[in-house]
């Protein structure tokens, strides 16, 4: 065994320019490959944790601009398996500039503990300081932000601005970037308006879940705001469906960088192997049988293939690792980061390169007629 | 004296395999790259597209866009009679209060943000852009509307003639408008009153569009619709306003190009892989070449030209196979959760396909330079020596 390795790697270092090109080149698309696969993970993630959930989002069905009445609160309340209820309005300040825009929300402060999964901190500051709020560690992290700091956000939908102090952290929010602050401190500045934007809705067992948001929507059909409720899971999968052409344009990408690598892969491969015909020729007449020299030359091209999936994707991992990148153009729910899981995607995908690559110009190799090869003097 | 290019192209055509395996890499690249841009191109065109030169927009001070921004109707009193303000023939200034409220479509199982539009009859001087192709305009006061031409059929109702259930209310669609492909095309649009009404917006707007007399001194508006307490908005042309919409464009232009960037240079080691093994196995024609009296420069400009046609036939290939995507529509959603659902077809236009070409030769030229230069240096005794 570890002959033929030697072998292999002396075939490889016979021409190191080809071996080198050709591993940057694999690694290049791979690393394009791993990243625009990495970006819907968050996505996928986030469904995937949302989809035992008890809550119910229950939000206006007319649009963003026709908010619910909060008064909704007490009649949700009074349908069975109904255990909480969270107003929350979405006030959609701006952080400085308008290009630091994050979400951000009010609610009730007594019923914060709605979202007690989250990984809350600071909750209890939160219901009692009126100007308090929470703040997602993503917002943190991308503005330098502390507990404890002063920040204002400047009101655009609403005429006003709200000054805020940050009394703790979201740690595994729904979205990596967004902000939480007292429902109290935005009726009080707004003149009362009395409106929730959604009511997120706890029922006691997740398959009730159903038969609680027909209730909802019933309870407020044909009124003059009516509602339109649906699981956690199913909430956030459709607004999550709003990005999909994202998705789909990152995986065609993707699999094009692959298709494109292949050929080159290909090429390469069929380049070495033709240069040594004569060569295999020669030492299938000294005995060696077709198949080690298939297995040969596959192998060549799959340690090629190999090493550079794992240059770019190693680049991938470890430059999301060390900077971490906004990628708000596309929407709050992609965030830049390769999982673990990629990388072994990316390997398997390496690993078929280099396999199907060869395969072809390797077996016409083995199999071809030695006393023909042989007559080919070039 | 130049090496003949029929040399080059009888060289390509021996190692036939190889060659098409490195002009389908290059062709893909290429085509990505052609793919990218005519969807920005398309999604930029139709933002920009929806300004005229003469029109100015103004919206709330602190507000980034008209979705979010409050104009009051005393603010509209305030300044509706500026002399910069163009007249129609009874004197009536062309000031468009609007009102941009955006309300839940369901497209497949998520919902988009159909952005609806409340406008005067005035509208249609200061958006001269809009015509009706089909059908009639609303009437104002009833529960009329119009329909841009790309959300035609794209959503439940969206057809002339159909109900139109959105906001509080049920709509009779009596018309569809084109608009020169800007972002209106995405748009309903329906009686002012009748929308603030069934919006609970009181009398508030979110934008007033306003068309300018020639030559009026556009400065001195602005500074006037800022300074003025009574008034207190921020004054834009119309093609300021859409750049900075088209700021998401701007991003995506970016992403698209790092991506086809990147894999530019796989391409390039792909094309220097290539061009490496023809310099190699062409050793003793390129001795015979020098031995005729071809100088080096001859020879290296020969392998550069036979890289860059290499790759120059892999870029007409590549923008081939990407254009089947011109003139395809689709949807785009914003970055915001926010953001109105945008319509636009994509774009594969004549300066896409010539960028997509130069791309292709700055491939070849990057990926053949170094095998060139070593065919340059090949020495004429040591070639012709061997064999």
């Amino acid at each position: 065994m570890t002959k033929y390795l030697t072998l292999i790697f002396k075939n490889l270092l016979r021409t190191k320019r080809r071996t080198i090109l050709t591993i940057l080149s694999i690694a290049v698309s791979l690393f394009i490959f791993s990243v625009l696969v990495s970006l819907p993970t968050f996505a996928n993630q986030m469904l995937a944790d949302t989809t035992s959930s008890v809550r119910i989002l229950c939000r206006t069905k007319m649009g963003l601009g026709y908010p619910l009445p909060v008064a909704y609160k007490s009649k949700i309340a009074t349908i069975p398996h109904v255990v909480a209820v969270a107003p929350l309005v979405i006030y959609g300040g701006i952080y400085h500039e308008v290009s630091d825009q994050f979400p951000s929300v009010a609610t009730e402060a007594k019923e914060i503990d709605m979202w007690s999964d989250w990984g809350l901190t600071g909750v209890d500051e939160f219901k009692k300081i009126k100007t308090a709020c929470l703040v997602a560690q993503g917002t943190m992290r991308r503005f330098n932000l502390h507990v404890g700091q002063q920040i204002q956000l400047r009101g655009t939908v609403y005429p006003f601005n709200v000054t805020l102090t940050i009394v703790g952290t979201i740690d595994k929010g729904p979205v990596p970037s967004f902000l939480i602050f007292r429902l109290d401190y935005f009726e009080e500045a707004a003149g009362n308006p009395g409106i929730a934007h959604e009511f997120w809705v706890r029922v006691d067992d997740s398959r009730v879940v159903p038969e609680v948001c027909a209730a909802l929507d019933n309870q407020f059909a044909n009124s003059a705001a009516e509602t339109r409720s649906a699981s956690e899971a199913a909430a956030l999968g459709s607004i999550l469906g709003r990005y999909r052409i994202f998705m789909k344009l990152a995986e065609f990408v993707g699999l094009v960088a692959v298709v494109a690598i292949g050929l080159v892969a290909a090429n390469t491969a069929a380049m070495s192997i033709r240069e040594r015909r004569s060569e295999i020729a020669v030492m299938r007449s000294i005995g060696f049988p077709s198949g080690v020299i298939l297995s040969l030359l596959v192998g060549e091209s799959l340690i090629v293939a190999l090493l550079g999936g794992a240059i770019g994707c190693g680049v991938a991992f470890g430059l999301f690792k060390v900077f971490a990148f906004n990628a708000d153009a596309l929407g709050p729910f992609v965030s830049l980061h390769v999982p673990p899981f990629v990388l072994a995607e990316t390997l398997g995908v390496a690993a078929l390169i280099g396999l199907f690559s060869a395969y072809v110009p390797a077996r016409a190799a083995a199999k071809r007629s030695i006393v023909e090869t042989l007559r080919l003097v070039d | 004296m130049a090496i003949p290019f029929k040399y080059n192209r009888r060289s390509l055509l021996i190692r036939r395999v190889s060659n098409s395996m490195t002009v389908g890499a290059i062709a893909i690249v290429v085509g990505v790259f052609v793919a990218a841009m005519a969807i920005v191109g398309g999604l930029d065109s139709a933002i920009k597209d929806s300004s005229s030169p003469d029109n100015m927009i103004l919206i709330g001070r602190g507000a980034d866009s008209e979705a979010n921004s409050f104009i009051t109707l005393d603010q509209l009193d305030a300044l509706k009679f500026l002399p910069a303000i163009k007249r129609d023939g009874a004197g009536n200034p062309l000031v468009s209060p609007e009102l941009a409220e955006q309300v839940f479509m369901p497209a497949g199982d998520t919902l988009d943000n159909l952005p609806i539009r409340g406008v005067l009859p005035v509208s249609t001087q200061t958006h001269e852009k809009v015509r009706i192709i089909a059908g009639r305009m609303f009437a104002p006061g009833l529960n009329e509307v119009i329909i841009g031409k790309l959300i035609l059929n794209r959503y439940p109702g969206c057809s002339l003639g159909a109900d139109l259930k959105v906001g509080r209310r049920i709509w009779k669609v009596v018309g569809v408008f084109e608009s020169g492909g800007s972002s209106f095309e995405s748009e309903v649009w329906g009686d002012l009153h009748s929308l603030q009404e069934d919006s609970r917006r009181g009398s508030s707007f979110n934008s007033i569009r306003l068309k300018l007399v020639p030559g009026a001194d556009v400065h001195s508006l602005i500074q006037r619709c800022a300074d003025d307490p009574r008034i207190n908005l921020q004054a834009k042309t119309e093609s300021e306003y859409y750049k900075e919409q088209s700021g998401i464009a701007a991003n995506l232009r970016a992403l698209g190009l790092l991506v086809a960037g990147i894999m530019a240079f796989a391409a390039i080691f792909a094309a220097m892989n290539t061009m490496y093994a023809a310099v190699a196995a062409r050793t003793t024609e390129i001795g015979t070449l020098r031995a005729l009296g071809f100088s080096p420069l001859a020879i290296m400009t020969s392998f550069l030209a036979e890289s860059s046609a290499l790759a120059f036939a892999a870029g007409i290939i590549g923008v081939i196979l990407a254009l089947p995507v011109n003139g395809l529509s689709t949807k785009f959603n914003g970055g915001a959760v926010s953001a109105p659902t945008l319509a636009f077809n994509f774009h594969v236009t004549p300066v896409i396909a010539i960028q997509a070409l130069v791309f292709a030769i700055v491939i070849g030229a990057l990926g053949g330079w170094l095998p060139a230069r070593q065919a340059m240096r090949v020495s004429v005794v040591n070639a012709l020596r061997r064999n």
